[in-house]
C-alpha cells in the first residue's frame, strides 16, 4: 500500500492560540534539569558572561 | 536550499509549534516548545509527540514513521520562525536521550552551511562552550542570530 506523505516545500503556518495551554505546564522537566545541570557545570557566572543574560526573578 | 517540511500551527508568540507527522504508522502530533529558562532571553527547546488521549508529551519516543528527514527539517524551520519573533533570544538545544542528541548533532552537521549563514552556534563541552566546529561530539548547543 502506498503511503501518502503530506509534505510541502512552501511551508504554511497558521496561528492557533489554543497552543498557549502548553506554555503553562512544565512539559519537559528533564530538559529543564539538563539545562540547570549544564549551567552548574559551566558555572553560573561564566554562563551569564557568555550569553550576556541576567537571572530572571 | 528548499527543504521538505510539514505545515505548522503556532501560537501568536511563536514559542509553541505543532505539526503532524504522516507515515506508515499513521498521523502523529508533534510539539516543539521554546520555553524561557530562569535566565532572561535564554530558551530551552523541547520536542516530542503529543499523546492524543492524555495530552502529555513524550520526548523519548522513537516514532519511526518513515519521515524522520521531514520531521527534522520541520523542527529546524520552527527555529527560524522562533527567531523571526525573538531576534535577541538564544536557544539551548540538547537531546532528551543520547540518540536524540546524536540526531541533533547529525542535523546540525548536515545543515551547518545553511544554518551558519544566519546563526551563531556554540557547542557545549564538559565545562565550557566553544564556537561550533563540524564533527565534534557536543553535549548541547547554544544558538543565536548573527
Amino acid at each position: 500500500m502506498e503511503t501518502k506523505i503530506k509534505k510541502v516545500s512552501n511551508q504554511k503556518m497558521i496561528i492557533d492560540n489554543s497552543l498557549n495551554k502548553f506554555k503553562d505546564r512544565d512539559l519537559f522537566p528533564e530538559k529543564t534539569n539538563m539545562f540547570n545541570e549544564m549551567v552548574n557545570r559551566i558555572g553560573e557566572d561564566k554562563f551569564i558572561k557568555l550569553t550576556g543574560t541576567t537571572k530572571r526573578n | 536550499m528548499n527543504l521538505d517540511t510539514y505545515n505548522l500551527k503556532s501560537d501568536s508568540g511563536q514559542e509553541v509549534f505543532e505539526f503532524e507527522s504522516i507515515g506508515p504508522k499513521g498521523t502523529i502530533q508533534k510539539l516543539v516548545l521554546f520555553k524561557e529558562t530562569s535566565f532572561s532571553g535564554i530558551y530551552n527547546l523541547g520536542f516530542g509527540d503529543i499523546d492524543p488521549v492524555t495530552g502529555t508529551i513524550d520526548d523519548k519516543v522513537v516514532s519511526d514513521n518513515g519521515d524522520g528527514e521531514i520531521v527534522l527539517s520541520t523542527v529546524v524551520s520552527t527555529i527560524h520562525k522562533f527567531f523571526d519573533k525573538h531576534p535577541f533570544a538564544q536557544v539551548y538545544l540538547s537531546g532528551s536521550t543520547k540518540s536524540r542528541t546524536r540526531l541533533y548533532r547529525i542535523a546540525i552537521n548536515k545543515y551547518f552551511e545553511l544554518f551558519s549563514t544566519k546563526f551563531e552556534i556554540m557547542g557545549e563541552l564538559e565545562t565550557h562552550f566553544e564556537r561550533f566546529t563540524k564533527n565534534t561530539e557536543y553535549q548541547g548547543y547554544l544558538i543565536k542570530l548573527k
